[in-house]
């Protein structure tokens, strides 16, 4: 599984689950919630962090497809 | 991803070898891959803690939700309201799992050799199992890899043992996935402090 279809429960309402993709996160994208539209973003100052790793796990990708 | 392996001299191996070892390889090339991907798991998304446990690396976010304000003798107005919540960043992290799907072992095989061993041993597992009947014979062989029938046709003089090895995703393992699961299913509003500590990334 690729968890590509990503989505986290709404910590507003709890009612539904908002999709999101983690590098429209990283571009500073926002993602709503279906039911009631709240808007969730990545905090600039996580920005950095959360990309450091998201670029160390695809450098390992690419090494295990050129195994 | 397809590898060959070619020109290798097989002359007179046991055949039950021929066949398992490419496939024992790529079992431990795959465990190697499982292990790397564990191990940047808990590299990147948890730190140690003062009592020698993990913790979750979190991240911060920011929820946008617009509120009503009604003030007397005025419209009601819509006010964005800004809120910053945590979040494990293993929930928020693609995870894929790069294995081995398929593995095509392909060579032409010539017995070189045979024999049978026809000692009933006592400690015989076979032999156990059923002490009524005769152990049946045991048959080793030794065989080698012989050209292709299409390599010939090239005037390729050299013997041919080819492993075509697919890559792809495959499932997240089920603990990953549930772990992720127990991540994500906990995120819930929670008060926080503005405090960040920058030498530990704590909020």
């Amino acid at each position: 599984m690729i968890n590509h279809q990503q989505a986290m429960p709404c910590p507003h309402c709890q009612q539904d689950e908002i999709p999101f993709d983690v590098k429209s996160l990283l571009r500073g994208y926002q993602f709503k919630c279906p039911t009631c539209a709240s808007v969730v973003s990545l905090a600039p100052e996580s920005v950095e962090q959360t990309k450091t790793v998201i670029e160390q796990f695809e450098v390992l990708k690419q090494q295990h497809a050129n195994v | 991803m397809a590898k060959k392996f070619k020109n290798y001299d097989f002359s007179g191996i046991p055949i039950d070898q021929l066949i398992s070892k490419p496939l024992l390889s790529i079992a431990n090339a795959q465990t190697q891959m499982a292990e790397a991907q564990a191990h940047s798991i808990i590299e990147n998304c948890f730190r140690k803690g003062r009592d020698g446990n993990y913790e979750p690396v979190l991240i911060k976010m920011s929820m946008t939700r617009s509120v009503v304000q009604t003030v007397e003798g005025q419209k009601p107005r819509m006010n964005p309201v800004k809120t910053y919540f945590l979040v494990p960043l293993i929930s928020i992290i693609p995870f894929s799992s790069l294995g081995i799907d398929t593995v095509h072992i392909d060579f032409d095989l010539e017995v070189v050799a045979h024999f049978s061993k026809t000692d009933d041993d006592e400690n015989d597992p076979y032999h156990q199992a059923h002490p009524s009947q005769n152990t049946p014979p045991k048959v080793d062989m030794i065989g080698k890899v012989t050209k292709k029938s299409h390599s010939q046709e090239n005037n390729d003089a050299h013997t041919s043992y080819s492993i075509n090895i697919v890559a792809s995703p495959v499932p997240l393992t089920l603990g990953l996935r549930n772990m992720i699961d127990l991540y994500t299913k906990s995120i819930e509003p929670v008060e926080m402090h503005e405090r960040h500590d920058t030498t530990t990334g704590r909020y």
